[in-house]
């Protein structure tokens, strides 16, 4: 071997030890737990295990946990995708998607060339229609037994942009499958300019212009009363927003400023989950005191986080008390409501289990009007209706 | 374990590298032998056993073999051994196959045993089976340590994928083998090779090709559409294979073996028989050397001769899949290669290059069309939308599959590389400045394929199946 040869191998060797102790380095580091960018849990090194490892199961989960435990494995995943971005593609794209929805995964697209990440409009099949109709007979059994109201937020899962029409028209179908005393409204979108107006860019939710028609129609179809209206819309200019939506498909250029409006509310209690505290993280979002960090999920921040139950009591003793059930679409708009209540009980799908009982709840907190918030996917869920048998 | 795996690249490789170098030569063979049965275990835990009593009983086999080397004794006992080890490859591999086959025929409703396929069991019962004619023949001398037999058929590099390892080949290796630094370099070079070409070329083309023809749109999908789906499985069957051969190679070198080349840019070949010259050679001249010559090869009848050609064919066909499709595949080939022989040859050598690749090319994609489908009815259907160019709206189909888009660069990055470019260097193959920049590239591409399995992208192994 030539001295040249030896030392251009030597040379190798070592940029390939220094690329593999990284690998090392990431066995023997303290394992991360959850990923922020990619909104889950991580996958940490597993133990050995002998039955685990004769189905399979343990090779799988060293694999899972060292590309998550990976040095750098976060940042690695937000800017692959960024990376392989070729000309031509882009270009063919750009050509094809005028007034069509662009495939990004399975049910994420993007709508006329935009950059709103949407879902890909949904046909109702059997299985949809055996599911929501068997939710609806439940909630219809609550119809006569106390004032129920219905509120449908159209989301680009139901409501196809090219034809400007629903692809699945849950407001009529709704009003077809109820029964009994109840009141309905619903979002409305009528095209694709109004959804971008409602909806966030890269998250499944409402933004704050879509939440609060959407409260203001609530307010109106309930009590009649005029909607408090926002004293300040704040835009938070040094954060990005990079919902669920550009997570779910690695699609991390895809993010936007997070905005809202301030409301001034009278003073009032919240209970989460039975403790009194706060409710979300408003004060601090608008006194700036926010997480400056990437890829945070700012509506859950701002808004907050899917309790099992929570409870607003404005001691409003002349005013109704109010059950709303709902999903995470409602956080954006409880409190807003609950301000025109006495006591507003929020249950979200997660406190509901087999034991529970929906007109006890409501015999033992006085409560005299439900208000249902729900979507696409608050329908079709298989325990939406939990508690509400007999 | 998948070589493009993190656990291979991460804990498996570095560790069984340090603990081989560290130890006296004296133990190496037991080092790779555990190490290979880790391997094996680590993705077929259940048939390790499988592999081991395969091992045994040929072990024991070729010593009775070798000490009744002059009674009749050595025949039954070949006899034996082939029917153990095919017995084994029937069971485990073609039993559901002739199962099904059987019920249809003579509508009958024998019971389907489900068994899975054990990883590698085509191949490495091709090499017990080539040590076992070899002692018979008396080409190589009888292996009487179990554990350096068992390193051989387990070696952990070809044990599951290929390329098939002949015996006689590392014979001499597996007793005594000379380690260098120059040729860990290479070997290590190599395997990087293959790691590159395997994820950042094979896996990307393969969301091509899977996409569209594990739609079930596909019989209706346009003609553009399904020749970049054949383009694409083209390319990935090529660089998903060879790669995995580069990486057996530069491995086996890294351990000081030395493996037969598996592929020669197949590609660029200019006739049928050019080509199977250049593709999977391990396993051509196994079935030239074990099929094809004891059946008589050439020297023989005409009639025969063309007979000897179609069985070795359907057995090449057979060997890659207990399916209908594999059998087509290999009888296509049969037929291309008589008609070579037998006419064409001739008419071909007066065609200039270009013509006679292009005529080899769309015939081998043809053949990859018939191993791609399974279903012999979408086939039918695919086929004949290609040669009528069947003209449906391509608009739908890419607005609905982005990635065709996105991964159409690999494609072509893949039939660059198809062709020998990379000889075109070879002048500057001695200069500093060339071998720099090429380690440098090296490692910037096995970067990016880490962080490409660290994306968790696509990474299916076509030949795993096999």
């Amino acid at each position: 071997m030539n001295s040249n040869k030896k030392y251009i191998n030597y040379c190798f060797v070592m940029l390939v030890m220094l690329v593999f102790f990284t690998g090392f380095y990431s066995l023997i580091r303290v394992p991360k737990d959850t990923s922020i960018v990619e909104n889950r849990k991580l996958t940490t090194f597993p133990l050995f295990n002998y039955k685990l490892f004769l189905n399979g199961e343990y090779q799988n989960a060293l694999e899972n946990a060292l590309s998550d435990q990976f040095i750098g494995s976060e940042s690695i995943r937000t800017n692959y995708n960024k990376v392989f971005k070729f000309p031509f593609a882009s270009s063919v794209k750009k050509s094809i998607c005028k007034n069509n929805y662009f495939s990004l995964s399975l049910y994420k697209a993007i709508y006329n060339c935009g950059d709103y990440l949407v879902e890909k409009p949904k046909k109702m099949t059997k299985d949809m229609h055996d599911i929501m109709s068997e939710n609806i007979k439940y909630y219809s059994k609550l119809n006569n037994t106390i004032d129920t109201y219905y509120y449908f937020i159209t989301t680009s899962d139901v409501f196809d942009f090219r034809t400007n029409s629903y692809s699945m028209d849950i407001p009529k179908y709704i009003k077809k499958e109820m029964k009994g005393n109840y009141t309905f409204d619903y979002l409305k979108i009528n095209n694709y300019n109004d959804y971008k107006k409602y909806f966030y860019k890269t998250d499944h939710h409402w933004s704050y212009k879509g939440s609060f028609l959407g409260y203001k129609d609530i307010i109106s179809m309930i009590t009649g009363d005029e909607a408090k209206k926002p004293v300040e819309e704040v835009s938070f200019d040094d954060i990005y927003f990079n919902g669920s939506s550009s997570k779910d498909i690695k699609m991390f250029n895809y993010k936007e400023k997070f905005k809202a409006y301030k409301f001034n509310l009278e003073p009032h209690i919240t209970y989460v989950d039975g403790e009194e505290g706060i409710y979300g993280g408003q004060d601090k979002y608008f006194n700036k005191d926010y997480k400056r960090i990437n890829y945070i999920n700012h509506y859950a921040e701002f808004y907050g986080f899917n309790p099992k139950e929570l409870i607003f009591d404005f001691k409003h003793e002349d005013k109704d008390n109010l059950l709303i059930l709902s999903n995470s679409y409602s956080n954006a708009v409880d409190e807003l409501i609950a301000s025109h209540f006495n006591k507003t009980y929020v249950l979200h799908r997660e406190y509901k289990d087999g034991n529970f009982d929906i007109y006890q709840y409501i015999k033992n907190r006085n409560i005299n009007k439900v208000l249902f918030i729900v979507d696409y996917s608050y329908l079709i869920s298989e325990n939406s209706h939990v508690g509400m048998g007999v | 374990m998948l070589f493009s795996s993190l656990t291979f690249l991460f804990i498996f490789l570095p560790l069984v590298i340090f603990i081989y170098y560290i130890s006296n030569d004296k133990y190496k063979n037991y080092i790779l032998l555990l190490f290979s049965l880790i391997f094996y275990s680590w993705g077929e835990p259940k048939y390790i056993f499988l592999m081991l009593l395969s091992i045994v009983v040929n072990y024991i086999l070729a010593l009775i073999i070798d000490k009744y080397r002059k009674s009749k004794l050595k025949v039954y006992t070949l006899i034996f051994s082939i029917i153990f080890n095919i017995g084994l490859l029937f069971i485990f591999k073609y039993l559901s196959f002739f199962t099904i086959n059987i019920n249809n025929m003579f509508n009958m409703n024998i019971r389907i045993l489900n068994i899975v396929l054990p990883i590698g069991i085509s191949f490495y019962t091709f090499q017990i089976l080539s040590y076992v004619i070899d002692v018979y023949r008396n080409d190589v001398k009888v292996q009487k340590n179990i554990f350096v037999l068992g390193t051989y058929i387990s070696f952990f590099p070809q044990l599951i994928a290929g390329p098939i390892v002949r015996y006689s080949t590392i014979e001499k290796q597996l007793m005594k083998r000379e380690h260098n630094f120059s040729m860990f370099c290479d070997g290590l070079r190599r395997f990087f090779v293959g790691l590159i070409k395997k994820v950042l070329i094979a896996n990307n083309v393969a969301l091509i090709a899977d996409t569209i023809f594990n739609s079930t749109a596909v019989s209706n999908y346009n003609f553009i559409i399904l020749i970049v789906a054949l383009l694409s499985y083209t390319i990935q069957i090529y660089y998903d294979f060879s790669g995995y051969s580069d990486m057996a190679i530069g491995l086996g070198k890294m351990f000081g073996f030395t493996f037969l080349e598996n592929f020669n840019y197949p590609y660029i070949a200019i006739s049928i028989t050019d080509f199977w010259r250049r593709w999977h050679i391990s396993l051509s001249t196994w079935f030239r050397d074990y099929v094809y010559i004891p059946l008589g090869g050439n020297r023989c009848s005409k009639a025969r001769w063309i007979f000897n050609i179609l069985v070795v064919w359907f057995l090449t066909g057979f060997w890659h899949g207990a399916s209908w499709n594999f059998i087509i595949w290999g009888m296509y080939y049969a037929i291309l290669l008589l008609i070579e022989k037998l006419f064409l040859s001739k008419f071909l050598e007066k065609l200039p290059k270009v013509i006679r690749f292009i005529y080899t090319f769309l015939l081998v994609n043809i053949g990859w069309l018939i191993f791609r489908i399974e279903d012999l009815s979408i086939l039918k259907n695919v086929f004949i939308n290609i040669i009528t160019l069947h003209n449906t709206d391509i608009i739908p189909f890419l607005l609905e599959n982005n990635m065709l888009l996105d991964n159409l660069v690999f494609l072509v990055i893949g039939i660059i590389f198809m062709f020998p470019v990379i000889r075109l260097f070879d002048k500057y193959k001695d200069k500093v400045w060339y071998e720099l920049g090429r380690d440098f590239i090296l490692i910037f591409l096995v970067i990016v394929s880490i962080c490409s399995l660290i994306n968790n992208s696509y990474n299916p192994f076509i030949y795993f199946r096999f």
